[in-house]
């Protein structure tokens, strides 16, 4: 059993908190790399995890003081942690708005990436992630129903080991936290130094969806479309009277919507980072 | 579709209009639905006080130019709406 200090830390998004202990400094040391931009000062939290060394190997979790799993490595302990607690984030969140989307800042344009897992979001994120565009997020962003600006849970970049192009050339392996479920999480800093942006106005807004083979294909979005699209990808419209339909489309009206089939990356990248820099 | 059907909006919708074109959010029932600027004039007259038929003969009326589209589109636009969820008959 590892002997310690123990680390609390706080993890942020849409207006919620939860908090991590641990007296294990390889856990510590996970949480301050792929939640770093996420961490923030000690407030109410929904959720408070423990995660506790119990052998050389073997870690236990409990939420809330209730003992959950045992006998979990690292990578499945922090895998857990990165799942529950962002369901548990996204879900209490009634001051905002939350919609499954990977979001990127171009001199100070934002640019929003929404689609379901499998899209190709995070990979499109990290890539435009190391060809200089700021990180906010590769897997959810938040707005307050009053307010204009986004922001991401900017936590470490997920990528399955089919896009591990992106990250190999930039930064060694063992910088890459692998956990259990082959996935890479990728720090954004390892990308692009100066990557993570806490918020910024959105003006794009793209509906991408990799198909292999495929070229490049662009089509401009009604706003009613795009609304359309956009709720879909909304986690918590339980949790407003309107179902969030209102902040919804303030948001569809502040951008322009586009769908996005492609294949390769370094196209795309271009079109993106064209349409981002046009008045 | 029988043109002597009454037509309702099902409770619990939330609906926004953009250039002309609605989206209609049931956040319980978790159902989204888009619909053309011609479902968006259909939604506004179905009110429980309209059959199909007096939808149809409205807007035809309204828009004489594109009557004979309306005659086909009016109907698709409502059961659309109908199988989506968003309209009940009578």
């Amino acid at each position: 059993m590892s002997v310690g200090t123990s680390c609390d830390h706080f993890i942020h998004f849409a207006g919620n908190t939860i908090g991590v202990t641990s007296a294990d400094p390889q856990v510590c040391r996970a949480i301050e790399t792929h939640f770093r931009h996420c961490l923030g000062e000690h407030a109410p939290s929904i959720a408070t995890y423990k995660i506790t060394a119990v052998d050389q190997t073997g870690f236990s979790i409990s939420v809330n003081g209730s003992d959950l799993l045992s006998k979990f490595s690292l990578g499945q302990a922090m895998h857990f942690l990165m799942q529950d607690g962002l369901t548990r984030l996204n879900g209490a969140s009634a001051t905002h708005l939350v919609f499954h989307a990977a979001a990127l800042a171009h001199h100070k344009q934002g640019i929003i990436l929404c689609g379901k897992s499998g899209s190709g979001k995070s990979t499109l994120a990290a890539w435009l992630t190391a060809a200089g565009m700021q990180y906010l997020t590769d897997e959810v962003i938040s707005l307050a129903v009053n307010e204009e600006n986004i922001s991401g849970f900017c936590r470490s970049i997920v990528l399955k080991p089919g896009s591990a192009f992106v990250w190999r050339n930039l930064t060694a392996e063992n910088s890459i936290f692998h956990p259990d479920d082959n996935s890479a999480w990728v720090s954004p800093t390892l990308l692009n130094p100066t990557a993570p942006c806490a918020n910024v106005t959105p003006r794009i807004l793209l509906f991408p969806q990799y198909t292999p083979g495929a070229p490049l294909r662009t089509q401009r979005l009604t706003p009613a479309e795009a609304l359309f699209r956009l709720l879909q990808c909304l986690v918590n419209s339980r949790n407003f009277p309107d179902g969030g339909m209102s902040a919804a489309a303030r948001l569809t009206r502040q951008v322009h919507a586009y769908t996005l089939e492609y294949s390769d990356l370094e196209t795309v990248a271009q079109w993106i980072t064209q349409t981002a820099s046009k008045p | 579709m029988d043109p002597n059907l009454y037509l309702w909006h099902e409770e619990g919708f939330q609906l926004e209009t953009l250039n002309g074109e609605i989206v209609l959010l049931h956040p319980v029932r978790n159902i989204i639905i888009h619909g053309s600027q011609t479902a968006s004039l259909v939604w506004q007259l179905c009110d429980g006080s309209r059959t199909v038929g007096a939808i149809v003969e409205l807007l035809s009326a309204a828009y004489p130019e594109s009557a004979d589209d309306i005659q086909n589109d009016v109907p698709a636009a409502i059961q659309m709406l109908i199988n989506q969820g968003a309209l009940t008959t009578k």
